[in-house]
């Protein structure tokens, strides 16, 4: 190895003078050994640059927090409780009495010409929190929603429209969704921002629950379309 | 020299009195600073504390009329001893085996064997970085955020010729070991 070999790396950090810098130049041009401990250091100064990137990045990376799971774990077993004590008490007090779909379609069977909601039925329901009732057959006709806003619970209500009597004789229980921010659940910081829980439950014709199922989301609160 | 492109001359005539002059700085500086200490150890979060700590000091120092040449290295100065003062967290980057997520970090290539290779290539250069001494690391470090042999020498508070020397040194032994 010359005695240039030493000079190599500076020359590369740009730390020698002004006339070293150009006899390394020029000896680099005739000397084969150099040019390639020179290219070999480059390399090797390049690769640590990318390994302080990687370090950096897998870093900065955004990590869940480890206390998550726990908190979506327990947000829903509040929210399953908050469910089964909020929504069959409002049922009672402001749903009035509905039949199901098949009675409801048998009614329709046996009076075609009469509605089955009447106006005054459609004040009152436009009273219902904390409920959407869905249904999935594409006969049904698209019907006027109110969201409703009270105590931090969002949901549409819709209104049952004078159609209902085409309803199928098969026709599927009713759908009720209802979701709950995590913030009116738990104290303030007790769960990550934007975190909400969402219980989709079905109620049996007598407005005692029948199924319940529960989803952490995290992406806001929003309300679930995908019903079955 | 590689790393982030830093000015030497930076605008701090104003620095005291002047809320835009400290923004460039921040902006021009913040990135170099947290790397350089996630690198050494700590934490993003424990980086980011350090770096906010080291520019509020900045505001202290320049304020009560301190001296205002080689800011760069003297950013760099504090947040590398806060970071020493963080022991558990300056010997674990180099002490325990490579992270997955940092090998995770860098395979990006197109075929399954290239990226099988990048990441043997990748655990070869951890485990040439870690037979490097402290000085040597921190050395490669600094000088990786686009400090000079002087302003390395402010901060880990060494001759600019022994910076040189162990810049040098550290080069070599990587690549050698790495085969680069």
């Amino acid at each position: 190895m010359c005695d240039f070999s030493e000079k190599l790396i500076a020359r590369m950090d740009g730390e020698l003078a002004e006339g070293e810098s150009a006899e390394l130049e020029r000896h680099l041009s005739v000397c084969n050994e150099c040019r390639n401990w020179f290219a070999a250091y480059a390399r090797a100064s390049r690769a640590f640059d990318a390994y302080c990137d990687a370090t950096f990045a897998a870093e900065t990376r955004y990590k869940p927090s480890r206390w998550l799971p726990a908190a979506v774990a327990v947000g829903a077993v509040a929210a399953a409780i908050a469910a089964l004590l909020i929504l069959p008490h409002q049922h009672d007090a402001h749903l009035p009495p509905r039949m199901s779909p098949p009675a409801e379609a048998a009614r329709a069977t046996a009076e075609p010409a009469e509605p089955t909601v009447t106006a005054a039925s459609r004040a009152d329901a436009s009273h219902l929190i904390a409920s959407e009732i869905n249904r999935s057959s594409r006969q049904y006709a698209a019907v006027p929603r109110a969201p409703k806003v009270l105590h931090g619970t969002v949901l549409d209500v819709p209104v049952q429209a004078s159609q209902e009597r085409d309803l199928p004789p098969f026709a599927p229980e009713p759908h009720i969704e209802i979701a709950i921010p995590a913030e009116d659940v738990f104290p303030p910081g007790a769960v990550p921002p934007g975190m909400s829980f969402s219980a989709d439950l079905t109620i049996s014709p007598d407005g005692s629950p029948e199924r319940l199922g529960l989803r952490p989301r995290l992406a806001g609160f929003e309300r679930r379309t995908n019903l079955p | 020299m590689s790393g982030e492109s830093v000015p030497l001359v930076l605008p701090l005539a104003r620095l005291a009195t002047d809320t835009s002059e400290a923004t460039i700085l921040y902006r021009e500086l913040r990135k170099p600073l947290l790397r350089y200490l996630v690198c050494l150890g700590l934490t993003a979060d424990e980086a980011q504390d350090v770096v906010q700590d080291a520019f509020v000091s900045l505001h202290r120092h320049v304020a009560a009329g301190g001296s205002q040449e080689s800011i760069r290295s003297w950013l760099f100065r504090v947040a590398h001893n806060a970071a020493c003062n963080r022991h558990n967290s300056y010997q674990k980057r180099f002490s325990v085996p490579l992270d997955a997520e940092v090998e995770t970090s860098v395979i990006d290539e197109a075929t399954p064997e290239q990226a099988v290779l990048e990441k043997e290539r990748f655990r070869q250069l951890h485990g040439a970085v870690c037979t490097l001494t402290d000085s040597e690391r921190e050395c490669l470090l600094l000088r990786a955020g686009g400090l000079r042999y002087r302003e390395i020498g402010e901060v880990l508070r060494m001759a600019t010729s022994t910076v040189g020397d162990t810049v040098e040194r550290a080069i070599k032994k990587l690549a050698e070991k790495c085969n680069v």
